[in-house]
């Protein structure tokens, strides 16, 4: 196209490039105006509230741009959320502005306008005058509310003023936003200080806590010592209470000691008792042994008695012949008479029969003295507390005769004794053990009610180093059971009242305490019993004059 | 007391001397007398002989009294049994007047006017049982 020939259709163009090109300056100096405009920044020395400041501020760039008669800010606050009033270019238009506020909320034209975020001009219905309203957003929330009286009517704003202005009050609410958040950043941060401060006063506390922790635990330590010298105390008591427990201790052993003496006393008592037991059984023995001969010689005395009285009658006739010797009628008479008494009493029979009369009781008594020796022989026992050499071949002999002459009916004694030497011991205890041996073999016999004479064996040996006995019985044996309790205190099979049951036991602690040695006993298969006693030999020695050897 | 002739008495005990006395003393008395030393050769005198009364001692070798009188009173059982003991022995006593009737049981040493009276009774007894 060329400039010089311009046609009238031409020059409406042309106006309109001058018009655009008056547009592009305007729109040029529009943006190089937008960073001064939109430079909201904080100063330091900032006297009043910031936010105040970049009211103003916003107020007078807008100025710049958009005549006004009066403008108003409002504000969004913290707390309420109400709007108030911030700031404004003119008191007395304020008034005005804030009436038709009231209205805008009324027509609800208030919270479109806020929503709209864009310049929005509208026409005051009470006072005509022209109004320009925008809010004050950020990007995330509603910070307040522009609102202008327009200067001209019918004035034609420019769209890059209006756009500017958006600008403005957009960049204006990011800084209200900025100072609040650094309002908000600046108190969390007092308020830490403030926690820190009350941190540290906290510390200093659990310091203070401390140090009275430690006078606490030093009085603690204190009064557990006070406490540890109590202890201290305490424990001395109860160490004494303790010795006095030992005390009571030994007293208590002490007393059971002496208890034990007295039990050892009670069995000695027993063994006395069983003793006596025994003793009782023998005296029925005895007694079954006295009265046979007591019984002839009683009958043959009272036999005596009756011939010695037809004597005396006899010899009263003699006399009486003497005296009538002269008469011889008398005499023949009397002759008559002795001879009639001569055959009524069998003169010659008495003659006979008095010999033995004499005779047999002669043995009935020295068959009572035999027995009264051997029983004197048997009970008279000293109590011998010293060992003594003895025979053990005399002891079975003194044993087997007493045993023979209390149970004569019952037991007969087979001896093979052997050439031993003596041996140091009790003699009495043993010749006690040998009877109880024998007692038992007695009351084994009597059990079988048999008809022939019990056997009693007793040998005797010896070896280097022990004196051996046996004796062996043919009675019926012991169970085994029985045997291995046989020389058990206490044991017997023997019915109540038989005794006690001690005298196998008592010889079982003569032979192995008191002598040493060994007592076995035991039951062949062939019958019987066997008790073998084993003596340690004890060498004899010369200086001994207690020996007793037969 | 009259002449009884035909009344025997038997003595059993195992030793000659208590016999011999009894015999000796009884001599006089209006009865025989047999002895015999031992349970077995009663029985053999009673198997031969004619016997009212017994008396017998209960401990001898062999055969016991109790035995003898067990047998006499299955074979004899008119024969009066006397029993004629040394024993003390109260349960002996007993076994023997619980388990065979006996007349009397005489314990030595016995009183020799009482025995004979005993005797006596039991003689009579044994007259009267047969009559």
């Amino acid at each position: 196209m060329k400039m010089n020939s311009m046609s009238p259709e031409t020059s409406p163009l042309l106006e309109k490039i001058t018009c655009l090109e008056a547009v592009n300056r305007n729109l040029h100096s529009a943006l190089e105006r937008i960073p001064s405009l939109c430079n909201f920044q904080m100063r330091n020395n900032m006297v009043d509230d910031p936010c105040v400041t970049f009211l103003e501020t916003a107020a007078e760039r807008v100025g710049q741009l958009i005549k006004f008669k009066a403008c108003s800010f409002y504000l969004v606050e913290e707390e309420s959320a109400d709007f108030t009033l911030a700031y404004s270019t003119c008191t007395i238009q304020s008034v005005l502005l804030n009436d038709e506020i009231d209205h805008l909320i009324k027509e609800k034209l208030f919270n479109w306008a806020l929503k709209r975020k864009k310049p929005i001009i509208v026409k005051a219905k009470k006072t005509g005058e022209t109004l320009l309203l925008h809010s004050l957003v950020t990007a995330t929330r509603v910070r307040g509310f522009f609102i202008a009286y327009l200067a001209e009517k019918g004035h034609q704003i420019a769209d890059y003023n209006l756009d500017l202005f958006s600008f403005i009050l957009f960049n204006c609410a990011n800084a209200i936003e900025s100072y609040n958040l650094y309002q908000w950043n600046t108190g969390i941060t007092t308020e830490l200080e403030e926690q820190l401060i009350r941190l540290s006063d906290a510390k200093n506390e659990l310091q203070r806590y401390r140090e009275g922790l430690e006078l606490i635990v030093e009085e603690r330590t204190l009064s557990l010592d006070k406490t540890n010298i109590r202890l201290d105390r305490v424990i001395t008591e109860r160490l004494k209470v303790q010795n006095e427990l030992s005390q009571s201790h030994r007293e208590l052993e002490e007393r059971v000691l002496a208890r034990t003496k007295d039990l050892e006393q009670i069995q000695g008592q027993l063994i006395i008792h069983e003793k006596l037991t025994a003793i009782g059984q023998l005296s029925a023995g005895i007694a079954h042994e006295f009265n046979n001969p007591i019984n002839f010689i009683r009958t043959n005395f009272a036999c005596l008695h009756g011939y010695f009285s037809d004597l005396l009658d006899l010899l009263q006739l003699y006399v009486r012949l003497e005296h009538h010797c002269i008469d011889n009628s008398m005499f023949l008479r009397l002759t008559e008479l002795i001879q009639q008494k001569k055959i009524a009493i069998h003169d010659q029979l008495i003659i006979k029969e008095i010999p033995h009369i004499f005779e047999e009781s002669e043995i009935g008594f020295k068959r009572i003295e035999e027995i009264i020796k051997v029983m004197r022989n048997f009970f008279k026992k000293d109590t011998q507390s010293t060992p003594i050499y003895f025979d053990l071949n005399q002891i079975i002999k003194e044993a087997s005769t007493f045993s023979l002459t209390l149970f004569q009916s019952t037991i007969r004694f087979t001896k093979e004794l052997g050439t031993i030497p003596v041996t140091l011991g009790f003699p009495e205890l043993i010749k006690d053990v040998l009877l109880n041996i024998i007692l038992n073999s007695v009351q084994a016999f009597e059990s079988q009610a048999r008809k022939e004479y019990g056997m009693v064996t007793i040998k005797t040996w010896h070896d280097q180093s022990a004196i051996w006995c046996t004796v062996s019985d043919d009675g019926p044996g012991i169970s085994g059971e029985d045997r291995s309790r046989v020389f058990d205190p206490f044991y017997t099979t023997k019915e109540p009242g038989q005794g006690k049951g001690l005298g196998l036991s008592t010889a079982y602690d003569v032979i192995t305490n008191k002598h040493q040695g060994k007592l076995i006993i035991d039951c062949p298969e062939g019958g019987g019993t066997v008790f073998t006693i084993r003596l340690p030999l004890v060498a004899y020695v010369e200086e001994g004059n207690n020996a007793r050897v037969s | 007391m009259q002449e009884c002739p035909e009344i025997t008495v038997l003595f059993v005990d195992d030793e000659s001397a208590t016999l011999n006395s009894l015999c000796r003393y009884l001599r006089r008395e209006p009865y025989r007398i047999l002895l015999a030393d031992s349970a077995n050769k009663a029985l053999e005198i009673l198997a031969q002989e004619s016997i009212e009364i017994l008396v017998t001692d209960l401990r001898m070798p062999g055969m016991s009294g109790l035995e003898l009188l067990n047998h006499i009173t299955t074979l004899y059982p008119k024969i009066i049994r006397l029993v004629l003991s040394a024993t003390t022995d109260q349960e002996e006593m007993q076994k023997v007047k619980s388990t065979e009737q006996i007349f009397k049981f005489i314990t030595k040493p016995l009183i020799p006017q009482e025995f004979k009276q005993l005797i006596r009774e039991a003689i009579i007894y044994s007259q009267n049982q047969s009559c």
